[in-house]
């Protein structure tokens, strides 16, 4: 393999945000190219991607934030509520529900915290990764 | 007919299906995954809705989620493409228990269709050519090898699930042939899932010639001519045409009469292909059923003038083919290059990445399918598709000269594009003689590279007389 090749795969790479490649090249040779790098864009698994962010405010001491996304696709409604800014919830409770044509997911917050923002109106489509609330965390 | 449907694709197919849609006055809705926030589908069609993270298995093979969206959004019925869910029978079942059209034959002729050795005997009982061969799959190695002695070497066997030339083996000698079979039945297993394999005859240096057919659901299918389809690098297609160079119009008919008794023997509707095998004496032979709207679908349209998609809503929505006959003729000549982001030079790998220019090629007759646009970012998750050429002439030799130019005009930077192929092809005595078989790529390819270097010497060459270093 030529050093030109080298190259363009490694910015093949890096372009798509890959951080291995393996190529098998005939049946003995086999080449592993590894990029390091710190941008690769992932997602968080699981039912409610609450992913934590530091936010600076020059008024308050510094709180967290956790954005509230779905990762499903359907129609969302508020459960027992309708929630607004300010309003108080509970680790665990239920802040609406996300209807696709074959599942509801309960859409939850995994730590005690005040409303800081609805992102969502009550029966809006929502698609993945569609963000729902921002939380201040307590 | 449909006031809303769904696109369950992506890419230039997406936007090909979008184009009709607008014209019929149909609402779209696009879905996408995150790789796709700026895909040209997600731009023009009415909504759009992300469906899961780059992966396919994520997103564009993520059932729930994509009939959540056309539940959701109120859609009637859904295009799924090509590749993808298209060929999937389970997701065309469960689009029509959620009370969706699928836009698209029904899952039963889908999945007949599939299973290559039942597609195979379906075809033998409604009197479609086969290859010679066994009869449904074979269990035994001997068993198999009495059928390759009876119907002589060299053989094919091949996976009874399969596809793209996965679990399917050449067998020149007799003596090879145990191994073989075995190395074949392995493969099978671990592809698909499914070690069944069934053994074929071999046909040297073959033309793939297919026949597109469009069936409505009161029994009427339509023949819309034949693709040639033999420039293809390991069953990839690079080059398509409409009409063959090597079909005449009787055996045009006779294609066309076999194709139509195919799709009646599965009562099929909406838009499919038949590819079939063709030898030097004009004799040709079944080898699969695509139950889709194929890639190359637009050289048909241009011959044929008929609006494929246009006929898959109408027939999709009940109404009757508006064309008369089972045989349209083609009215002169379309060839299609697909230009794909892969360096030709260096084996066709594929050169993800972001073009930096893109300039299309325009003129009467010229047509590009593409999703492409300047900055777009060809992602390594899917195919490496840039565009869809297409150019039409009065007879073969104005549209490859179309073409050329056409070719020429193209002017895309920052990754590399297999346009250097096209245009090495088009200019190639061979091919503009029309006589040529699947094994024209594999033949030529050291002459390409030839050409290419020497382009090179000549360009370093002037370039030196030039700057004097």
């Amino acid at each position: 393999m030529e050093a030109n090749q080298i190259k363009k795969l490694y910015q093949a790479m890096s372009e798509n945000g890959f951080s291995t490649l393996e190529l098998e090249l005939g049946k003995k040779n086999r080449v592993r190219l590894t990029l390091e790098q710190t941008s690769a864009t992932e997602m968080i698994p699981g039912d409610v991607l609450a992913q934590l962010a530091e936010v600076e405010d020059s008024e308050t001491p510094a709180n967290t934030q956790v954005e509230i996304r779905s990762d499903k696709v359907g129609t969302f409604t508020f459960s027992d509520r309708k929630l607004k800014a300010g309003d108080r919830i509970k680790k665990g409770e239920t802040l609406g529900l996300v209807k696709g044509i074959s599942f509801q997911d309960r859409i939850k917050c995994s730590l005690d915290g005040i409303i800081h923002k609805v992102e969502v109106e009550d029966g809006a489509v929502v698609d993945y990764g569609r963000l729902l609330f921002l939380v201040n965390i307590d | 007919m449909f006031s809303k449907i769904l696109i369950a694709n992506r890419g230039e197919i997406a936007v090909r299906i979008i184009r009709t849609c607008k014209r019929m006055g149909i609402a779209t809705v696009a879905v996408y995954s995150e790789a796709d926030q700026n895909a040209l589908h997600v731009k023009m069609a009415d909504e759009a809705y992300c469906i899961g993270p780059a992966r396919p298995d994520l997103s564009y093979l993520n059932i729930p989620n994509i009939l959540s969206v056309a539940h959701a959004t109120n859609c009637e019925a859904i295009h799924p493409g090509y590749g993808f869910l298209s060929e999937n029978p389970s997701f065309a079942e469960i689009v029509d228990k959620c009370g969706f059209v699928f836009i698209g034959p029904d899952h039963r002729a889908i999945e007949r269709m599939g299973q290559k050795s039942v597609a195979r005997d379906l075809m033998i009982r409604s009197g479609v050519p086969v290859m010679p061969g066994s009869q449904g799959s074979v269990e035994s190695v001997d068993e198999a090898l009495v059928i390759a002695r009876k119907i002589g070497f060299p053989v094919l066997v091949k996976a009874t699930s399969g596809g793209g030339g996965k679990g399917m083996r050449l067998v020149e000698k007799e003596e090879d042939f145990i191994g073989l079979f075995k190395m074949a039945q392995g493969e099978a297993e671990a592809s698909f899932g499914d070690k069944r394999v069934y053994v074929e005859k071999y046909m040297r240096n073959p033309r793939h010639v297919e026949v597109q057919i469009i069936a409505d659901q009161h029994g009427k299918v339509v023949a819309l001519g034949e693709r040639e389809c033999s420039i293809q690098r390991r069953h990839q297609k690079l080059i398509e045409e409409s009409p063959s160079p090597a079909v005449t119009p009787d055996l045009r008919r006779r294609m066309a009469e076999t194709a139509v008794k195919a799709a009646k023997a599965i009562n099929y509707h909406n838009a499919g292909t038949i590819e079939f095998l063709l030898d030097s004496d004009g004799n040709f032979f079944f080898m699969e059923m695509n139950t889709r709207l194929q890639v190359e679908h637009p050289v048909t349209e241009m011959v044929c003038n008929f609006d494929l998609v246009e006929l898959q809503l109408k027939v999709a929505a009940g109404e009757p083919l508006p064309i008369e006959g089972e045989l349209v003729e083609p009215d002169g000549w379309a060839i299609e290059c697909r230009v794909n982001a892969e360096d030709p030079a260096m084996n066709f790998i594929p050169c993800p990445g972001k073009i930096e220019k893109y300039l299309v090629p325009g003129g009467p007759w010229v047509r590009v399918d593409s999703a492409a646009y300047q900055g777009y970012l060809i992602s390594s998750n899917y195919d490496s598709m840039v565009a869809k050429l297409i150019v039409w002439g009065r007879t073969r030799e104005e549209a490859m000269d179309r073409m050329i130019a056409a070719l020429r005009e193209y002017d895309i930077k920052g990754i590399e594009t297999t346009i250097p192929f096209h245009l090495y092809v088009l200019q190639h005595g061979e091919f503009r003689s029309g006589t040529f078989s699947t094994s024209f790529v594999d033949r030529n390819f050291a002459g390409f590279i030839k050409e290419q270097q020497e382009l090179q010497t000549r360009a370093a060459k002037a370039e030196k007389a030039v700057t004097g270093r």
